[in-house]
């Protein structure tokens, strides 16, 4: 029977330190080989052990982007498992929990196994979460064979693990008894990538030839670190953990003066503490690439979850009036792009480039079709011709067109000149006259104003003409997409480009009925609208509770305001 | 090449009499016997009167913010290890808002040489007390006297693992200018402190009041215990010298891909595509 129309929303919820994490990863990864598109969700608070983990998978025959909220399948390894999602559940719900919980008149169909005590009887009980994906594999209709080959891949080389793994898997399927789907997908010829969004920034950045990985562990950001720091070998970059987020920015501007490709990547808290060393990047005209994986502040907030509360810290990151880049990807393959492009438009205008990310997008897994090769960005806009007889130093900072002018690199003979963050003349020595100054500013004033011709504007999702334009950035494009399937008369704007705005995105925005959509409380793209384009809107949905958007709740939202 | 061809054409702006006088001209003595070439040189510089030597030297130069010249230098020695940088900056710099880094670099032994310029005040924002200042010294900030235990950064970066420790003195130039040139050759991090009287603002710790107790190391102790002790500073004895040097493994040198390579060259082409392959 073919799939058709259906989703499939499966959950897995437990304490943590029970494998939520991994067994959900399986199951999008095996979902997708079967040859369905995923979207992986995941919730943890800030501990190592104790706690509620959950992950969930959304599989569909076509394209998801978002979490839903309504349950199919809940696997639930404890009592709270059930109780903390009691809302997600319906009566279509099949709950998968072990006999010793007990459960109290829930709606939907609740399967009761012998998790715990089938994994005891194998030799180790962690294993409850691998017979349970056995149980889910019967239950939405997956070849285990598909499960085999993603344990196999884990645990391969570990022979003792492998078999245990497999025997799991087979006892959940036996154990599902007559709820095991008769018609079963098989694998896919070709299945697409699954990613999580932190994979998607660090290939961007590898793809652009990042030589220097420098920074500070802090949620969410770091497991873009743990990626390079795996590839280091392979891909010819270093990754250093710096002795704070004050080093992490300020290392990365020194490899920069020194001619090699560096970033660095931190959530709020830490790029506060980069806000100097920003500034420094400004001043100095060095290529710099700041990630910004948010997470809700104030300072520590909530560490393990995610918002949009930062893109205004992100655009005015650093005092002092200087020219910067924001970009806010809002899916993988925006990801991967715009990690890229940052390293091109950094080393284009000497300037810092800050990727703008958060929680949803860094550890939620998508299906990605198609990533493109491409070629390595070249430390561009350095000259090789020393300075003139005449010159004291290299003029390092000289008039120009657009703001830019070449740079040299240590090593050239007579290619001396001073990186000063005190204000300087064209060799960076200290000059505080005003007429320098002047010329220096105006100088920074004409760089920031050529950006403008590399901001892409931003693009339409759905048809041209509708009642109402849900307008947002960075990752509430997932949510988004799904809001206008459901929708005729809706359609969604999407920024990733945020900074400097494009005057031109004003053509693209004027005589809708605009709606933001925004995970912060003070609608920071709306006022960022209104003040640079000229626009208002006719409203906006915030949210800022940690928690993704869920479809269900922003249309009927948007519904209430149409 | 002669010391004076690094001087640039602005004349330096410190007090006259100013123990600044005496590191600049060690440390361009030391350059220009350098077999390195002058253009593989970087200089770092932190913001202080120490710091504003940016401006006096002819070579290529970091100036940087408070506190923070030692990553920016680790970063370039990353990035280019032909390169040998230098760190110039002060107590206030160094030891207050930066010490951080100096632990940091006391530990990992990126190959770098600080040239720490110890005025035991901040001078250039116009006298409060330093990390180095003596206990109970008086300032702006402490009219009845500091009431914090002065750091001794010799003593920091030895009890850290640093592979060199040294103490210079700005009244002794022959003496600082081997320092200095040691240092750079060194291979490792190298720390020179440098006591340097500041005329205008430090009305305590003077040539005189060093003079007083200065007493040279004539050779480096074989245990860093020993260098310890011989870094202390009493109100009867500084001593100056080289105090310890060890040869250790460098940070950059034998690191991952940077063991046979520099990471400046590293720019050939990323094929993204095998590791695509292993998502789906």
């Amino acid at each position: 029977m073919p799939w058709g129309d259906k989703t499939i929303n499966w959950k897995i919820a437990g304490a943590a330190g029970l494998g939520i994490k991994s067994t959900g990863e399986v199951m999008a990864k095996a979902l997708s080989r079967s040859g369905l598109y995923i979207n992986g969700y995941t919730e943890y608070p800030s501990l190592i052990r104790g706690g509620h983990n959950t992950y969930q998978v959304l599989a569909s025959e076509k394209q998801v982007s978002n979490p839903r909220w309504n349950l199919d399948i809940l696997v639930a390894l404890n009592e709270e498992g059930v109780v903390l999602h009691e809302d997600e559940i319906d009566e279509r719900t099949k709950i998968v929990v072990d006999e010793s919980v007990k459960i109290e008149g829930n709606k939907g169909k609740l399967i009761q196994v012998p998790l715990l005590e089938k994994a005891k009887e194998l030799g180790n009980p962690i294993v409850q979460n691998v017979i349970a994906l056995g149980v889910s594999a019967a239950l939405i209709g997956v070849e285990i064979s598909i499960f085999e080959e993603l344990i196999e891949e884990e645990f391969g080389k570990k022979k003792e693990l492998l078999e245990i793994n497999k025997k799991a898997l087979k006892v959940g399927w036996e154990l599902a008894g007559e709820e095991r789907q008769v018609d079963l997908r098989k694998r896919a010829d070709k299945p697409r990538m699954v990613m999580s969004g932190s994979e998607a920034v660090a290939m961007g950045a590898m793809a652009a030839g990042v030589q220097l990985y420098c920074a500070y562990p802090m949620t969410p950001a770091t497991p873009v670190m743990h990626f390079l720091a795996k590839h280091q070998d392979k891909y010819d970059l270093v990754v250093r953990q710096t002795e704070d987020e004050i080093a992490a920015v300020n290392m990365a501007i020194g490899a920069s003066f020194a001619g090699v490709k560096a970033m660095t990547g931190t959530s709020g808290g830490g790029f506060a503490l980069m806000q100097e060393g920003i500034s420094l990047a400004g001043m100095l005209e060095l290529p710099l690439v700041v990630m910004l994986a948010m997470r809700p502040g104030p300072a520590t907030g909530l560490p393990t979850w995610s918002s949009q509360t930062d893109l205004r810290f992100a655009i005015h990151a650093g005092h002092g009036e200087f020219a910067k880049i924001v970009l806010a990807p809002g899916d993988p393959v925006e990801a991967y792009e715009l990690s890229y492009k940052a390293f091109e438009l950094a080393q284009k205008y000497q300037t810092v480039v800050i990727l703008l990310t958060d929680k949803l997008l860094a550890e939620s897994h998508y299906s990605v079709e198609l990533l493109e090769e491409k070629p390595v960005v070249e430390v561009s806009n350095v000259t090789d011709k020393p300075k003139k007889p005449e010159e004291e130093m290299f003029h390092r900072y000289q008039p120009s067109a657009n703001g830019v002018s070449e740079r040299t690199l240590p090593g050239l003979v007579n290619g001396y000149y001073v990186a000063n963050s005190d204000e300087h003349g064209p060799e960076g020595l200290v000059d505080e006259s005003a007429e320098m100054r002047e010329v220096m500013v105006r100088r920074r004033m004409l760089k920031l104003r050529s950006i403008e011709s590399d901001m892409a504007l931003p693009v339409i999702y759905g048809s041209k003409e509708t009642k109402l334009s849900l307008v947002g950035f960075g990752s509430v494009k997932g949510v988004a997409l799904e809001v206008i399937k459901e929708l005729d008369d809706v359609n969604y704007i999407h920024f990733n480009h945020v900074w400097p705005m494009p005057s031109k995105a004003r053509d693209v925005l004027e005589g809708r009925k605009l709606v933001f959509l925004e995970n912060n409380m003070t609608g920071q793209l709306e006022g960022l609208v209104r003040e640079y384009l000229g626009l208002g809107g006719i409203g906006n949905i915030r949210k800022d509770d940690g928690r993704p958007f869920y479809v269900d709740e922003v249309v009927n939202l948007v519904k209430r305001i149409i | 090449m002669k010391p004076e061809e690094l001087n640039t054409s602005v004349f330096p702006t410190w007090c006259p009499g100013c123990g600044d006088y005496g590191i600049w001209a060690a440390l361009k003595k030391a350059l220009s016997k350098l077999d390195t070439p002058i253009e593989n040189v970087v200089i770092v510089y932190g913001i202080g009167c120490s710091g504003n030597m940016a401006s006096f030297l002819k070579v290529y130069g970091v100036h940087g913010l408070h506190g923070r010249a030692i990553p920016v230098a680790e970063g370039i020695k990353l990035a280019n290890k032909k390169l040998k940088v230098i760190v110039v900056g002060g107590d206030g710099d160094l030891l207050g808002e930066g010490v951080a880094h100096l632990v940091a670099a006391s530990r990992s032994n990126p190959d770098i040489t600080v040239i720490l310029h110890n005025n035991q005040i901040y001078g250039l924002t116009t006298g409060q007390s330093s990390p180095t200042s003596l206990k109970g010294s008086k300032s702006k900030t402490y009219p009845m006297g500091t009431p914090d235990e002065p750091l001794n950064p010799v003593q920091l970066s030895l009890t850290l693992g640093a592979s060199q420790v040294m103490r210079g003195f700005a009244g002794d130039i022959e003496h600082l200018t081997t320092l200095i040139s040691d240092a750079i050759n060194h291979e490792g991090f190298s720390l020179v402190e440098v006591l340097q009287p500041c005329v205008t603002f430090n009305k305590i710790n003077t040539y005189a009041w060093f003079r007083e107790r200065i007493k040279k190391l004539e050779e480096p102790e074989r245990s860093r215990l020993e260098a310890l002790k011989k870094g202390v500073w009493t109100n009867e004895q500084i001593m100056i010298g080289e105090f310890f040097r060890e040869s250790k493994p460098v940070l950059g040198y034998s690191y991952g891909v940077l063991e046979n390579k520099n990471l400046l060259e590293l720019k050939r082409k990323r094929e993204m595509n095998k590791l695509f392959e292993s998502f789906r």
